[in-house]
């Protein structure tokens, strides 16, 4: 008998060598492990990129950034600061109870409200901040109440999702944050910590059941190694393939690269509340010196996209402005306008991902007189001096996952904020900037206020647009119906794998 | 020898506290803010919200006050919760402590099974081919960065020869229930071999990419102890007597020949146990190196300061264990004179 046992188990071992019983599942290297299973307790990109296959929001984005139903089916603005919401009917959460507005108002009180998880407030707070409260009209509908008016809701909406009020609230939020259920395509099976997030799709999902049978996340935080295990056959897709690697995906016939322009723009900083910086003739020249095309060909493999103006192409807010043409010899006179005929010396500052780059923008800056280098740091360390305005120029991007102005012109530009390390300070943005968010009577002015602000931003450049950079994936010829996003998640509902 | 143990642990207070106030102190001076750093660059966040983690982190008090919070803590067992990840720290640690002293046993057992026979083998084939090679070997295992050996493993391996995972703990298709965290000793006790083949699989690569600087070292070492000891009067006298070299060699010398090699791999252990980071990364093993670098990197000071206590308790243990195994090794040392 034991023979046998041990028989059968050699028997399974050799089926998993051989690999099968495993066409269905489909396994995706992700470059870090995620920090919770809990959706309302991160602010971690990765983290939610897995949860949304678990979990749905009210509203949810197109591939091409277009809010779109998802547990809810239509909406209203019923005043300026209040909205209805009518759920979509038949939605069962992974335990079969039915999805209804109590887990609605749930989750919006357990996002906007303090010390309502375990204790802690959620971190994702400020990523739904106007809103003060929900209120359940009945079994389908809410009303979802604003603080002040709040014309971006829809889109800050996407990004919340909906969790279990009959099960947190049994379970405890520690329980809820290592076994979660949701009412997402996929079930949650097991989370092997620092390896692997395993998924098996729902049977009975309000969308029709997913392609394939089971998913499987496997963090792999080494590029080369997420890169080595695509080529071996053991994962079907890699995120975060860096540019110098892709010829390697592309020499092998068995995968694909595919890319989307993502989110977050790329900027060439200057400290501008001292000398030479503080002075706009320097900063235009700087901006006339620096060859954004070539650095986008050159160093980016031609997988970005220049930028006039800190919004995405992608985004609606979007302000195609003329860029500073590249012109050295009209920077070197600039210079000497200012007072630097003899130019000056400059480090240029990033992180490790940006070294390339700086090191290119030096060699520019090199070309019309000024004594560049780069210094490469920690960014915890970077950050920190360039908040106490301690540096000179930098490289450095900011995330805009929501394509919407609110989390980037404002963190980034507006008088104290805490992305505003230039320490920009205009009276005029300020304004703008407050106008479009709480003022603003339509949404054409809003928009409005937004590209004049750009506009401002553009003209007195206390920060150069460089590029939005394309997010690059391996992808294995097995795998149909993957489409890369600009917020890079990863929607597998309808992906398919190919035998 | 209970109360020698006792008291070499009640030494060893202070080193605790003395590490991890240092830790602390480093920690505390190194600019960066952990609350920013969890929100990463993008998105909002309000000055409020800011200050609101901050407070309910403790990270708005006093550093001393915070020092004395996590060292209150240590009595009672709370070594507290990590800001990124949002639970206890200890909860964390003892999901990923097993990881790694798993892959240090598997890793230190190839590096002391070949180590220590290749060393006693060129100790009295000294000057033969087999000691130029094992000269040779060892010093490539030195030299090569881990890393690196790790990459080339995975390449040939895994990408062309398919043989082993190219990383990874335990396949997802493998149904291990939970139990110590040591993974080939639960797949033991349950008696599951798929599992146990399949972890195994799984360890190879990783071990061998970590085993080489400790095996070079093991062998190194025992060469050239074993080549004083054998020039000893008394490895002379059993000699004389008519015993066999063999006998001669492993019972008389080797024993001896084997302190200095103990203490080195004691040491070489607690480096192991706390300095594989880069190993962890290559092979996404998801061991304690890694928890600690990223915590580091977030300026999640929870998180490092637990890291760092069980490093120093590691240091502390090991270097006991190695006292211990003098007086088995060698009867003439004895504890019992300084009880």
């Amino acid at each position: 008998m034991q023979r046998l046992k041990i028989l059968g188990s050699l028997l399974t071992l050799a089926l998993v060598f051989l690999g099968v019983g495993q066409a269905q599942t489909l396994v995706v290297g992700i470059e870090s492990d995620i920090e919770t299973l809990d959706p309302g307790n991160h602010r971690h990109r990765t983290t939610q990129v897995v949860l949304r296959n678990i979990f749905n929001g009210l509203v949810t984005r197109t591939a091409d950034m277009q809010v779109v139903p998802e547990l809810a089916l239509s909406w209203e603005r019923i005043s300026e600061t209040e909205w209805i919401f009518y759920l979509r009917p038949g939605v069962t959460w992974h335990d079969g109870a039915p999805f209804t507005a109590e887990d609605v108002k749930f989750t919006i009180d357990r996002t906007v409200k303090p010390g309502m998880i375990g204790g802690l407030t959620s971190p994702r707070k400020s990523l739904l901040d106007p809103v003060i409260d929900a209120e359940v009209l009945d079994t389908l509908t809410v009303k979802i109440i604003t603080g002040v008016p709040f014309p971006a809701l829809l889109t800050f909406l996407a990004f919340h999702e909906m969790v279990p009020k009959h099960y947190v609230e049994r379970v405890g939020d520690a329980h809820f944050a290592e076994n979660p259920i949701g009412t997402g395509p996929f079930r949650f099976v097991r989370w092997d910590k620092g390896v692997q997030i395993i998924l098996e799709r729902y049977e009975n999902y309000w969308g029709g059941p997913a392609k394939v049978v089971r998913v499987v996340f496997r963090a792999l935080p080494e590029t080369s190694t997420r890169i080595a295990a695509l080529r071996a056959g053991e994962i079907h897709l890699a995120t975060w393939i860096p540019i110098d690697l892709i010829p390697e995906i592309e020499a092998d016939p068995n995968l694909v690269v595919m890319s989307v322009r993502g989110t977050r723009s790329a900027f060439l900083e200057m400290n501008v509340t001292r000398p030479p910086f503080d002075d706009l003739l320097v900063r235009r020249a700087i901006a006339h010196a620096v060859n954004v095309d070539l650095i986008v060909q050159y160093v980016l493999g031609g997988r970005a996209t220049p930028i006039p103006a800190v919004m995405s192409p992608d985004s609606p807010f979007y302000l195609d402005l003329p860029r500073w043409p590249y012109d050295p010899q009209l920077a070197k006179s600039l210079l000497a306008q200012a007072g630097y005929p003899k130019g000056f010396s400059v480090t240029i500052d990033c992180a490790d991902i940006f070294k390339d780059v700086a090191l290119v923008i030096a060699e520019m800056l090199r070309d019309v007189g000024l004594e560049a280098k780069v210094q490469v740091w920690e960014w915890g360390i970077l950050r920190t001096k360039l908040l106490n305005r301690e540096r000179e120029m930098w490289v450095t991007d900011w995330g805009n996952a929501t394509l919407d102005p609110l989390d980037i012109m404002i963190p980034k530009l507006k008088t104290g904020e805490r992305g505003n390390y230039s320490g920009y300070s205009s009276a005029l943005y300020d304004g703008l900037m407050h106008f479009a968010e709480w003022i603003a009577p339509t949404p054409e002015l809003r928009k409005a206020a937004y590209q004049i602000a750009q506009a401002l931003v553009h003209y007195e450049v206390p920060i150069i647009s460089l590029y939005v950079a394309e997010e690059v994936y391996g992808v294995s010829r097995k795998v149909q119906g993957f489409v890369p996003r600009p917020d890079s998640w990863l929607v597998l509902h309808e992906v398919e794998l190919r035998p | 020898m209970a109360s020698y143990i006792l008291r070499r642990l009640i030494q060893a207070l202070p080193v605790f506290l003395g590490v991890t106030f240092v830790v602390f102190l480093l920690l505390y001076l190194t600019p960066g803010d952990p609350v920013e750093l969890f929100l990463e660059k993008g998105g909002r966040a309000s000055p409020e919200e800011i200050e609101r983690l901050r407070q309910e982190l403790g990270l708005d008090r006093p550093f001393l006050e915070q020092y004395g919070q996590f060292v209150l803590g240590i009595f009672r067992g709370d070594l507290g919760r990590s800001i990124v990840h949002r639970r206890p720290v200890s909860q964390l640690i003892w999901e990923r402590l097993p990881a790694t002293v798993e892959l240090t046993l598997v890793a230190s057992s190839i590096a002391l099974l070949v180590g220590i026979p290749s060393g006693v083998i060129a100790a009295v084939r000294r000057n033969t081919l087999f000691d130029a090679t094992a000269t040779l070997v060892s010093l490539a295992g030195v030299s090569l960065p881990g890393f690196w050996l790790g990459l080339i493993l995975i390449v040939i391996f895994s990408v062309t020869l398919k043989i082993f995972p190219a990383a990874g703990r335990i396949s997802f298709a493998m149904d291990l229930a939970p139990g110590t965290g040591f993974l080939l000793l639960d797949a033991l006790l349950q008696g599951n071999w798929a599992a146990f083949g399949d972890v195994l699989r799984h360890l190879i690569l990783p071990a061998l990419a970590t085993c080489g600087g400790m095996m070079a070292m093991t062998m190194r070492l025992t060469r050239s102890s074993l080549l004083e000891t054998l020039h000893q009067e008394y490895v002379q006298t059993a000699r004389a007597k008519g015993a066999p070299e063999r006998r001669v060699v492993l019972r008389h010398a080797l024993r001896n020949a084997l302190l200095p090699v103990v203490t080195a791999i004691a040491l070489n252990l607690g480096a192991l146990l706390g300095g594989n980071m880069v190993v962890e990364a290559v092979f996404g093993w998801p061991g304690l190196g890694r928890l600690t670098v990223e915590a580091v990197k977030t300026r999640d000071y929870p998180l490092v300061q637990g890291c760092v206590l069980v490093y120093a308790l590691t240091y502390v243990i090991l270097n006991l264990l190695a006292d211990l195994s003098y007086a088995y090794l060698d009867p003439r040392v004895s504890h019992r004179g300084r009880e």
